[in-house]
């Protein structure tokens, strides 16, 4: 299992001045990119894909929904077969809805691709946390992009999120300090690398060269690697095209020379990827250690099975005490117990012994 | 015995894009069969080593083309499956397998996006080359498969999990055999 925790979902020019809370749905051609890419991840060998939605400034107010990706994603990205290939791409966004066949089978011999919902929020200057909560719970993952050294210290203390994920193609001002970061591992949340930073020729956000890019993403990426000693990091892609994307063990060779070892970049791309989507989920479902009520069992069956087990119960307390009673009060009850064979000989011979010596004295 | 001790890199070249011909046909490509597409006659294992060489020396400039150049060598390509088996002296393997991470274009007289994915890593040419073969298969398998709408007919999980390097891809067992020298 590879997990790729970091699709951008495509969000529609941004017209100035607008937080991108308020944005319009992508377009249909972006849909189409995206369903590409989510299909050519999958064929990479990922089996469990994030899609990304990143809100910078402003969270949304509390009465206008979020443009939050869609609950029913095979329906919008219409991963049906037919849809996928040709048809719908010279068709407009009404009839990419009609195709409402949902099979996600983007290979048939594998299982279907699960899709994940990932909300990321960047650390403004402005930024309030009253609505984060109410917005997470829309989705399946919360992640934040702090934007200097102070947001960072939030996002590893106090600040409730599950991914941190910083914007390692821009030169970072600080360095990362093994305490700060160490604070938000030990609370479970992961650090994110995004390798396509690498791959793409597109270039930093504040508009470095692609060569710029990768530069400032070694560099960072070695930092976080040192400053975390490899612990809590995940490698996922923020591929904007499917040619962004690489396959897991190349992924994996990328990071064994930015110095995180083999073993902790195969846990990169799997068991820390999943321990974060997992915990994610059980903030979002668990109540007080419950994970998930899955079959509440009729009236009859638990009491019956209660009784069983008191049973068993005292009958284990039973032969517990017996067992124990001995090793109280020394030998006088061992006699009792069962003597191994070899113990049996040893006192047959000592009783011997002593007969002997007794015929030896009477004579 | 003192060799000089080769890794084997079985590459398959993905062509994430759509290509015109994949569009003018309105028939339901499979994904896996739009992506694993046979490479154009121009891309050839000349091209192939040229581009590795030129990626070496960009991306870890003239210490690392020096380093890895020497023993870098493009054993086999074959265009009709976009597969090819490069040979690189142990120490190095990783900075040309980095190398081929980072390409995402082939450049003039192909000028296609493409992915350079490591399927194998093997210590052997004989392995990397059994391995080629079976994935041909397996490839051949899923396309019909798909064809026929069939699912987890035909390919077996456990040939799917190989597929998909969930076990691991490196395989280096380089002792069995070195058929060739450094020529």
């Amino acid at each position: 299992m590879f997990y790729d925790l970091n699709i951008p979902w495509p969000v529609a020019s941004k017209t100035t001045g607008n937080s991108s809370g308020s944005s319009s749905p992508p377009s249909p051609t972006d849909i189409n990119t995206l369903r590409h890419t989510i299909a050519f991840a999958h064929e990479l060998g990922y089996s469990v894909i994030a899609l990304n939605h990143t809100i910078t400034g402003k969270l949304p107010a509390a009465g206008s929904p979020p443009n939050t990706i869609p609950e029913d994603l095979a329906v919008v990205l219409g991963t049906d077969a037919k849809a996928r290939n040709g048809e719908t791409r010279s068709t407009n966004d009404g009839e990419l809805k009609n195709s409402s066949a949902i099979n996600l089978d983007v290979a048939p011999a594998d299982q279907k691709p699960h899709i994940l919902r990932r909300l990321t929020i960047v650390l403004t200057e402005s930024y309030q946390n009253a609505r984060l909560a109410a917005l997470a719970a829309a989705y399946d993952l919360l992640a934040v992009r702090p934007i200097d050294e102070r947001t960072l210290q939030l996002a590893c203390g106090s600040l409730d999120c599950d991914i941190i994920s910083l914007d390692l193609t821009q030169r970072m001002g600080y360095y990362f300090k093994h305490k700060t970061v160490m604070e938000a591992i030990k609370q479970g949340k992961k650090f994110e690398i995004c390798y396509a930073g690498a791959t793409s020729t597109a270039g930093n956000t504040s508009g470095g060269s692609a060569s710029e890019a990768r530069r400032n993403l070694i560099q960072n990426a070695t930092q976080l690697i040192r400053a975390t000693r490899g612990r809590g990091i995940i490698l996922s892609s923020e591929a904007r095209a499917a040619v962004a994307c690489r396959a897991p063990w190349d992924v994996i060779n990328l990071a064994a020379l930015w110095d995180l070892g083999t073993e902790r970049g195969v846990e990169a791309v799997g068991k820390e990827s999943r321990s974060a989507v997992v915990q994610a989920k059980m903030k979002r479902t668990g109540y007080r250690g419950v994970i998930d009520v899955i079959y509440g069992g009729t009236k009859e069956e638990p009491t019956q099975k209660a009784t069983g087990e008191t049973k068993n119960k005292k009958r284990k307390a039973d032969t517990d005490s017996s067992s124990s009673a001995p090793v109280a009060e020394g030998n006088v009850k061992s006699e009792t117990q069962v003597l191994s064979k070899t113990q049996l000989k040893k006192r047959a011979r000592l009783e011997a012994v002593a007969k002997q010596k007794e015929a030896a004295t009477e004579r | 015995m003192v060799r000089i001790k080769h890794r084997y890199l079985l590459v398959n070249i993905l062509y994430p894009d759509d290509t015109k011909s994949t569009l003018a046909t309105n028939s339901p490509l499979p994904h896996t069969v739009q992506f694993h597409q046979p490479s154009p006659d121009t891309l050839t294992s000349k091209l192939l080593t040229r581009l590795l060489r030129e990626g070496l020396s960009d991306y870890f400039g003239d210490y690392g083309a020096g380093r890895a150049a020497g023993s870098l060598q493009v054993k086999y390509f074959s265009p009709a499956t976009s597969t090819a088996i490069i040979r690189v002296a142990r120490e190095h393997y990783r900075l040309v397998w980095a190398v081929l991470t980072y390409l995402s274009f082939l450049p003039r007289p192909v000028e296609r996006r493409c992915v350079m994915r490591i399927v194998r890593v093997s210590g052997t040419m004989r392995k990397a080359e059994e391995e080629a073969i079976r994935r041909a298969r397996v490839a051949i398998q899923r396309a019909t498969g798909v064809a026929k709408g069939e699912r987890n007919e035909g390919v077996r999980n456990a040939d799917m999990a190989d597929w998909n390097g969930a076990k691991g891809i490196e395989d280096l067992d380089d002792d069995e055999e070195e058929s060739d020298d450094g020529s």
